[in-house]
């Protein structure tokens, strides 16, 4: 857990560093009346402290900081866990890509096909059913009734 | 005084029980209820799912329906405890203890009514307070100049982080971070765009509902669907006797007066709200028993007293948001992103210039609880059929409302992408211990911060003693200075002996 607190720290530090150079850059002051970075600017500064704040204690021997577990404790709750995530993360960019050229009705039918066949893997039957189902209705409420205007794509609808 | 209020309550009544008013209540409750059910889906991420959907509708439909998701839902999280001994919310964890054993004793059904006549009680409690309450504070806000605006979201986003659950420097770290997010867009005062790297789609700052959608909705099912060994077995027995006999009223009535009190107190403030009440009231009706060893296996105390606190600190939470125009909690901030997206700013001129909005949410908090103890015990048959829906059907349909949900935000796809970014960095954050909380409560304030603090160092030529001459502004300074230094003196000094 303490080896996460320092990722996370000096992850926390590399952002805080951007917005600092980015405040400085569009002017903390001018004059005596505060420019458009002196907010940004200000409030990086305190990320840094508390990212360093963080780093130190991880450095520190003895109790991490706000850790429930202690040693080695793995990243990833099962086996396959982390491909079930990989899987979650390609549908959903494979929605977002999709959208626009292959439209709404055969993104969302596939996006759901996929979700259900690969993640926890269901019968054909339950996935095509659930499928068409979902994409239907989905497509009613959303589009006629709602008015929320979605992509076409290839099916022209 | 007194007239003055039954007018207002009148007003409220009048406005609440309208057609669409009812029907937008009664789909709000549902909803809610229907969330608090489900374990892994939360009143936060509810809300924000809908929130695309009530673009269409007045603020007042909008609004009635986005808070009858957050009460409803904290009636739900109470049935999951009782059946399946999982929190539905946050909020029920408590309840598990001893709901759970009080099914496992055949009495599902006494726990269940007497948690939806406490949420009944505790939410009834709330909105008198509410209606009592919240014009005063809203008149006294009404004075309040820039360096007293900024030090008091100041002091909200201390609490947040004071009382958030895990590290106190983390949570700190995550408000900052929602600071910061919030600074993205042009500047309001200047004009300057600020870190949009020259993408048009970033001028406008980055929107509300992505962000939560990701935080709150993507990362919750990549985190649910991580796990593969969930509970998901169900209370097969018949569920019986759904009103609570002559003893149970007995025990019930001490801890549900105590829960609403305690409730709605700790409702008020920022970053507490219903959990905390709820965890509070078990402590200590715990604490005050005569008996406690009926604790834990089953005592009919343990349901009553924190279903009433966390329904009465629901309640609660409304006040600061309706009154000052500062959210004491997440679902708060994302309502308060509901009502500017419809163009109307919570807050003191609240009341004054939309009264017929103000009194319509109150009036339909009250008719919503009403419906929610109609519809809660004759759906209780319903709530079981609902939980025998697997997770693994479920979660592409959450997805799918997200994906949706923020695409229809703009008719843009790069909103898709900042949900999908946003539900990484979620889930990545529940990894590393960081509470997203903060970070969409500083979010959602954060731009308003900005706009006062400038304002009031405009006022005082660049002097921060501004806030500090204030006596509003001090008194709100000060004592958040107190809670975020004393918490790390005292760790410093606890650990002082081990170190040496």
């Amino acid at each position: 857990m303490r080896n996460r607190d320092l990722i996370g720290a000096l992850f926390w530090t590399a952002v805080g560093v951007v917005f600092c150079a980015g405040g400085w850059e569009y002017g903390i002051f001018r004059g005596s009346i505060p420019g458009a970075g002196f907010f940004p600017f200000m409030a990086s500064l305190v990320l840094i402290a508390l990212s360093m704040i963080v780093t130190m204690t991880g450095l520190w021997p003895g109790k991490t900081n706000g850790s429930r577990g202690e040693g080695k404790e793995k990243f990833f709750s099962g086996p396959n866990s982390w491909k079930r995530i990989l899987l979650a993360l390609a549908g959903l960019l494979f929605f977002w890509q999709g959208l626009g050229y292959l439209g709404f009705l055969l993104t969302t039918f596939f996006f759901i096909i996929f979700l259900l066949r690969f993640i926890e893997p269901q019968r054909w039957v339950t996935v095509l059913t659930t499928a068409i189902l979902t994409t239907g209705i989905t497509y009613i409420v959303f589009n006629i009734l709602l008015k929320v205007r979605l992509p076409a794509g290839l099916l022209k609808l | 005084m007194t007239m003055e209020i039954f007018a207002h309550l009148a007003m409220a009544f009048r406005i609440s029980v309208e057609p669409l008013n009812l029907i937008f209540c009664f789909l709000g409750v549902l909803f809610g209820t229907l969330v608090g059910v489900l374990p892994g889906l939360g009143p936060t991420a509810a809300i924000s799912l809908l929130l695309p959907v009530t673009f269409t509708l007045t603020p007042m439909q909008s609004i009635i329906m986005l808070a009858g998701i957050y009460y409803g839902a904290q009636y739900g999280g109470s049935t999951t405890s009782i059946l399946v001994n999982i929190p539905g919310e946050a909020t029920s964890v408590v309840t598990c203890i001893d709901g759970y054993q009080m099914a496992q004793k055949g009495r599902a059904g006494a726990a269940l009514g007497i948690s939806a006549f406490g949420s009944f009680i505790g939410g009834t409690f709330a909105i008198f307070m509410l209606i009592l309450l919240a014009p005063p504070l809203a008149s006294v806000a009404l004075k309040f100049g820039p360096a007293e605006s900024a030090a008091i979201i100041f002091f909200g986003l201390t609490m947040v982080t004071y009382l958030s659950s895990g590290s106190m420097i983390k949570s700190l770290m995550m408000a900052v971070v929602g600071l910061l997010l919030g600074c993205i867009g042009t500047d309001l005062i200047t004009g300057m765009q600020r870190f949009t790297l020259g993408m048009i789609d970033l001028e406008d700052g980055i929107g509300l509902i992505p962000v939560v959608m990701g935080l709150f909705g993507i990362s919750e099912v990549l985190w649910n669907i991580e796990d593969q060994t969930r509970k998901e077995d169900i209370l097969k027995s018949d569920i019986k006797g759904l009103l609570p006999n002559r003893k149970d009223w007995k025990d019930s009535s001490g801890p549900i007066a105590r829960g609403s009190v305690i409730g709605f107190f700790l409702g008020l403030l920022p970053g507490g709200g219903a959990l905390i009440a709820s965890l509070l009231s078990y402590a200590m009706e715990k604490k005050i028993a005569r008996n406690p060893e009926g604790f834990g296996k089953g005592d009919i105390r343990g349901v009553a007293g924190p279903e009433t606190a966390n329904n009465a600190g629901a309640g609660g939470a409304f006040i600061p948001l309706l009154s000052l125009g500062i959210p004491c909690n997440v679902v708060m901030a994302i309502l308060m992103g509901a009502f500017m997206i419809h163009k109307v700013t919570p807050g003191p001129l609240l009341l004054k210039e939309h009264p017929q909005l103000f009194w319509g949410i109150i009036g339909s908090m009250y008719i919503g609880n009403i419906m929610l103890l109609l519809l809660n015990l004759p759906l209780i048959g319903l709530w079981v059929k609902i939980l025998k829906v697997r997770y693994a059907i479920l979660f592409p349909m959450i997805f799918l409302f997200c994906l949706i949900g923020s695409y229809s935000l703009n008719n843009s796809s790069f909103d898709i992408f900042v949900m999908i970014l946003f539900g990484v960095m979620g889930y990545l954050m529940k990894k590393f211990q960081y509470d997203a909380a903060p970070l969409v409560m500083a979010f959602v304030l954060g731009p308003m911060l900005e706009e006062n603090v400038r304002q009031a160092l405009l006022i005082s030529k660049g002097s921060a003693f501004i806030f500090l001459e204030r006596p509003i502004s001090s008194v709100f300074v000060i004592t958040s200075l107190i809670f975020l230094i004393i918490p790390q003196v005292l760790r410093f000094l606890k650990r002082r002996p081990s170190s040496t």
